[in-house]
């Protein structure tokens, strides 16, 4: 039986890992890239691939300029091709649309990942990652009251985004498989998909017509995961639901009545005494100390790791987590699955070199059956 | 394997006929089977009769005195829309019969507790495929199901700094930020439903015949999303700096205030948008300088762009730098985003009713939407017990046999009436404190109004 095939027209983060998720479960999955390649191979104000080779594993790279007579014939045969088409900008700019896309192939599954989706007075608004966290509700809920909003750096909502249309995408598969129906539109907002992750902004309000905002890192209803000093970096510090283990924690069995141990409303109000009463064991003992007290007595603590901590972490290495992949001839550990199955085999192949498959794709991409019609 | 295929109708959702039993609680787990249940899957979530889920006792109405306290919660009550929810006591050989049941009727399980509690149950993968033997397990964890740290109690507040995230944010020249959420948990039940969505659609092509156990690790659902530094730190030998509002490639970029509190994201992402900026905010002379420079005089240009911006309304900047292609976002929160044309546009709230908390706003949890379907929930989130002998008797226990879960403590809603009160959000006290940034009415059923968009599609 022939694998799911996922035809990937979008360069970036939102698209491609997107696209990623499904070559973690062995899908064949199609890149498109622009004779220039995806701008991931060479950021701006970068000096390496290394964004490229994490989103990009186990795919085949194919190069086509869909400006092009000819290249706009070889989209329409590897749309024919395909199971999904992860659709973003590049297609809009190039004036391809849904309905073109489903001309080529009634069945295909059209996944558009957009910043705002195909419609809306906000469709043809510009966003980069902290307009879209901004716009979301994450930003007024990070940092302090007294100053501005923060962002998270990085590709966060992006990231975000290409789970959400990995998921989006699955649905409709597993619709167009069992009522044996046609392809279907599915588009996903990395603007929805932050709303939509924004805890409890919109409940809160409507709730209590309280307007959750930024509080160092607290939530309303209770300390979790303050970021506390110890003795080489920090941790964040979460009672659970069993505060007194918390005096048991610093050594203080005395304190096992003590309400700013014990109450989640009192501990938020008086948090400067709460972390002056965690000081002196929190100072006097490590990140991996501190992790190792809370696991034996069941406190979700985190620590608040470095990078090269993560690439030292014991659950991590134990787990195989990461997969060291050559970059440009630098070997480098990058992200592993997301998630794994009892299905998984080896690791996945490294990510392709730019047109590395053009050949082999265009010259056999048409022929085959999709996966449900071999049934 | 006989693949069911259904004709098509209309109103069928991909997951009419999925059966799915929920043991998860807390935020991931059931935002993931409320996206299912949205998709159409039958979920039954099972709750312990003596600890049921504690997101129950979250975010209770304001102003009002009810002494239900296990059904109030709105925290709950977003994340479990369009379930049905039974209680069942899994350390009694009772509960373990119906819980198996359930299991051979069921296409997928899901839970997150830490892994060793579904082995102490005696209820590991091993033993459920022995019952169903197609069985799709999902299990959601902090740290994976392998593993010396397998064990470690975790919450989705303390993953992100686990997770690399927290130590790259924050202010400039100031210490590690974490954001004021529960950050992995949403993602990673987004994920999770993926997961279960891409197994059930292995399943019913016959791409995979048999159990599938899914192991999704919180902290590794995120991990990805600091791949880039990782790649970094291997080549370079660079670790991020945290950078505030900036952006590592382009200049300037930048959090600005405008007028009644308001703030704006900009961003310039090239020399001809920095062209244009400069021409709108009036300093025209500076509307030349290349990005090398631009990142060099970076406080300089800030200046003036907080000087344009703070004499101005938000959305007004949003719309009128919007119009020139230049990429600029409100700072919004909960009750903008209610009112956001854009997402009013694209049908992301919906009104559902409970018994209890009345008629109330919610929103899509899954930033995508379908032609062929909306994502809408018509059933409230259950209360605590609700559907506990309706299900019993679809198992086939008889009266007397429902009456002896009841008689035992197996299932119940005894702890309903001890009337225990939560912890009260103190609303005054966070709004002088900053943790609330401004106070209303509680919206009750109201909707509110879109805000008028100047701009159109």
């Amino acid at each position: 039986m022939p694998p799911l095939r996922i035809l990937e027209t979008a360069c970036g983060v939102m698209g491609p890992f997107s696209g990623s998720l499904f070559a973690d479960r062995d899908a064949d999955v199609v890149k498109l890239e622009p004779p220039e390649g995806d701008w991931t191979r060479n950021p701006p104000g970068s000096t390496h691939a290394g964004l490229f080779h994490c989103i990009n594993r186990g795919k085949r790279s194919v190069v086509i300029d869909v400006a092009s007579r000819e290249g706009r014939a070889q989209l329409q045969s590897l749309v024919a091709w395909a199971d999904v088409v992860i659709a973003g900008s590049e297609l809009v700019a190039a004036e391809i649309t849904d309905d073109t896309l489903s001309s080529w192939n009634a069945d295909v599954i059209r996944s558009w990942i957009l910043p705002f989706g195909l419609s809306g007075p906000y469709a043809n608004y510009q966003a980069e990652s902290i307009q879209l966290l901004a716009l979301g509700g994450m930003m007024h809920m990070t940092g302090d009251p007294g100053r501005e909003p923060l962002q998270l750096p990085g590709y966060h909502p992006e990231y975000i985004a290409g789970i959400h249309a990995f998921t989006a995408a699955s649905a409709a598969l597993v619709a167009r498989a069992r009522f044996a129906t046609v392809g279907q539109r599915v588009e996903t907002s990395a603007y929805e998909a932050i709303a939509g992750s924004a805890e409890m902004a919109v409940t809160m309000y409507v709730a209590t017509g309280a307007v959750r905002s930024r509080f160092q890192g607290r939530q309303p209803w209770g300390i979790q995961g303050e970021i506390v000093p110890c003795a080489d970096g920090y941790v964040a510090v979460h009672p659970g639901a069993k505060g007194e283990l918390l005096a048991i924690l610093i050594g203080r069995p005395d304190l096992l009545e003590e309400p700013l141990l014990l109450e989640p409303q009192y501990r938020l109000k008086h948090i400067p005494e709460f972390v002056t009463l965690l000081g002196p064991y929190l100072s006097s003992h490590t990140r991996a100390e501190v992790m190792h007290d809370c696991e034996e007595l069941g406190l979700p603590f985190g620590a608040v790791l470095e990078i090269p901590d993560l690439l030292e972490d014991e659950q991590l290495e134990a787990r195989k987590f990461f997969e060291l992949t050559d970059i440009d001839g630098t070997e480098a550990f990058l992200p592993g699955r997301t998630y794994r199955t009892s299905n998984d085999v080896d690791q996945r192949p490294p990510a392709p070199s730019l047109g590395e498959h053009t050949e082999e794709v265009l010259a056999a991409n048409s022929g085959t059956k999709r996966v449900e019609e071999s049934m | 394997m006989a693949v069911e295929k259904f004709q098509f109708e209309v109103g069928s959702l991909p997951l009419s006929g999925v059966r799915i039993v929920d043991l998860s609680w807390a935020y991931a787990g059931p935002s993931a089977t409320r996206t299912l249940a949205e998709l159409g899957a039958s979920v039954i979530k099972i709750e312990s009769p003596r600890r049921p889920d504690g997101a129950r006792a979250l975010i209770q109405d304001r102003n009002e005195s009810h002494p239900d306290y296990w059904n109030r919660g709105l925290y709950f009550a977003e994340k479990n829309l369009g379930k049905r929810a039974m209680t069942l006591d899994l350390t009694k050989s009772l509960g373990i019969d119906a819980f198996l049941r359930l299991i051979r009727m069921a296409d997928v399980v899901i839970e997150s507790f830490t892994p060793r509690v579904m082995e102490n149950f005696g209820l590991g993968f091993e033993r459920l495929v022995g019952e169903q033997p197609h069985l799709i397990m999902a299990s959601l964890s902090g740290y994976g199901e392998t593993g010396p740290r397998r064990n470690r109690p975790a919450y989705g507040s303390a993953l992100e700094p686990e997770a690399g995230i927290t130590f790259g944010t924050g202010y400039l020249g100031g210490p590690p930020v974490k954001t004021g959420l529960a950050y992995t948990d949403p993602i990673s039940g987004v994920l999770a439903a993926g997961a279960i969505l891409h197994a059930l659609y292995e399943k019913f092509t016959g791409l995979r015949d048999g159990p599938l156990f899914i192991d999704l690790a919180e902290r590794e659902a995120v991990l990805p999303f600091v791949g880039e530094a990782l790649a970094e730190y291997q080549i370079e030998g660079k670790l991020p700096n945290r950078i505030g509002n900036r952006h590592r490639m382009f200049a300037p970029q930048g959090c600005y205030e405008c007028l009644d509190d308001g703030w704006v994201a900009i961003t310039v992402r090239d020399d001809d948008e920095w062209r244009i900026l400069a021409q709108a905010i009036g300093i025209d002379g500076l509307g030349l300088m290349e990005m090398e420079e631009r990142r060099e005089r970076v406080d300089e240009i800030d200046s003036h762009i907080a000087e344009y911006c703070v004499t101005r309304d938000r959305f007004e900047v949003m719309e009128s730098l919007q119009e020139l292609g230049i990429p600029v976002g409100v700072v919004q929160d909960g009750r903008d985003l209610l009112s956001d044309p854009q997402l009013n546009a694209r049908s992301f709230f919906y009104s559902v009713d409970h018994p209890v908390t009345g008629e109330r706003r919610y929103h899509r949890f899954i930033g995508s939407s379908f032609e062929e379907w909306s994502m809408q929930s018509t059933k409230h989130a259950p209360l605590l017990d609700e559907h506990t002998d309706q299900i019993l008797a679809e198992l086939g226990y008889s009266v007397s046999e429902i009456e002896e879960f009841r008689f035992t403590g197996v299932s119940g809603n005894e702890i309903a009436s001890l009337g225990r009160s939560g912890p009260t959000l103190d609303l005054e006290w966070l709004l002088e404190q900053g943790g609330v940034s401004a106070m209303d009415e509680p919206l009750g059923s109201r909707i509110p109004s879109v805000r008028q968009s100047g701009s159109s599609p």
